[in-house]
């Protein structure tokens, strides 16, 4: 992850899985990434 | 000024607003609605001049600026403006009574009056969901039979109004259409979307973009919609129709806008920051 990476950002992890930042206990961690959703758009 | 930026995927356009808004000297705060969680009314504790949305998912978007809005932030675009957006059975009904003009439209509920309606809009016709975005879903229906099977797909969604069909007319616009922004009393900057390749010229589908040119009859018609529609920074779509000129198809409360930096080299944050700057001022 980098050093200013934030949480709502999607990384491409080596294995091809998309994971997102996300704050967990106060720090940054990393969980799979949510699918495009039915409502997501401009 | 004290500027929060409510967002669930960090895209390109909330890293330029964050990095824009520290370079005027705004103390930002992004504000991650998908972790967060609180009681209607709580504040969230933070003392904000106002509240950009930017949030990806429309429910996420409009759930979360309501919530902000309880606790007496002002919210850009604010909630009853997405609701116009998003919906767009009711964007264009808004858009129609006041007398922009918008591709002809139909609402049935049923498949046998969709079919009726169709057939007097005169085949092809387009059908797409009540609320959808990036050309998802979006379909030319060439006959009775293609539209009927296109709406028992929709059937089998779990689409909110998957029960409302609505049918277009297919605008016989040239290989483009256009993007144009409204951002406060301004409408400064556009593209012009063009796909050679797909009737449909969503940006997420392929369409390259390229500068648009603003005329004074284009850049009336955006404040117009604006007008009717409310809300600070909006994405407006409109056809070139042939005939009738100017047809506004859609309004996006929450737009995206890399490729439209990219090609006018233009900085939509930088702008849309002063713009809500002087906003708050008043």
């Amino acid at each position: 992850m980098d050093d200013n990476a934030l949480p709502g950002e999607v990384i491409e992890h080596e294995c091809g899985a998309l994971l997102e930042v996300y704050m967990k206990d106060g720090k940054l961690a990393l969980r799979v990434a949510e699918q495009i959703g039915e409502d997501w758009g401009e | 000024m004290r500027l929060g930026v409510a967002y669930d995927v960090l895209r390109w356009e909330e890293r330029d607003l964050f990095s824009e808004a520290r370079k005027l000297g705004y103390d930002v705060r992004p504000l991650y609605i998908k972790d967060y969680a609180d009681l209607v009314g709580n504040s969230i504790g933070e003392n904000l001049d106002a509240v950009i949305q930017r949030g990806v998912s429309h429910s996420r978007a409009l759930i979360s600026t309501t919530l902000l809005e309880s606790q007496g932030l002002r919210v850009f675009n604010d909630s009853l403006t997405l609701v116009r957006c998003e919906n767009k059975a009711l964007t264009l009904s808004l858009l129609a009574k006041s007398g922009v003009s918008i591709p002809r439209t139909a609402i049935a509920f049923s498949k046998e009056k969709a079919l009726e309606i169709a057939r007097k809009l005169g085949y092809p016709v387009v059908i797409k969901p009540i609320e959808g975005s990036w050309g998802r879903m979006v379909a030319k229906a060439v006959d009775d039979d293609s539209l009927y099977s296109l709406m028992e797909y929709q059937d089998y969604t779990t689409l909110q109004f998957r029960t409302a069909y609505m049918v277009q007319e297919f605008v016989r616009k040239p290989d483009r259409d256009i993007r144009i922004f409204v951002i406060g009393d301004e409408a400064p900057v556009g593209i012009y979307r063009v796909n050679k390749a797909n009737w449909k010229t969503n940006t997420a589908l392929g369409a390259k973009a390229e500068p648009l040119k603003i005329d004074p009859e284009l850049r009336e018609l955006a404040m117009k919609v604006k007008d009717v529609i409310g809300g600070f920074f909006l994405g407006i779509d409109v056809f070139e129709d042939p005939d009738r000129g100017y047809v506004v198809n859609e309004v996006n409360g929450v737009p995206e806008y890399k490729n439209t930096v990219r090609v006018n080299n233009f900085n939509v944050s930088g702008f849309l920051l002063k713009k809500l700057a002087e906003l708050i001022k008043k």
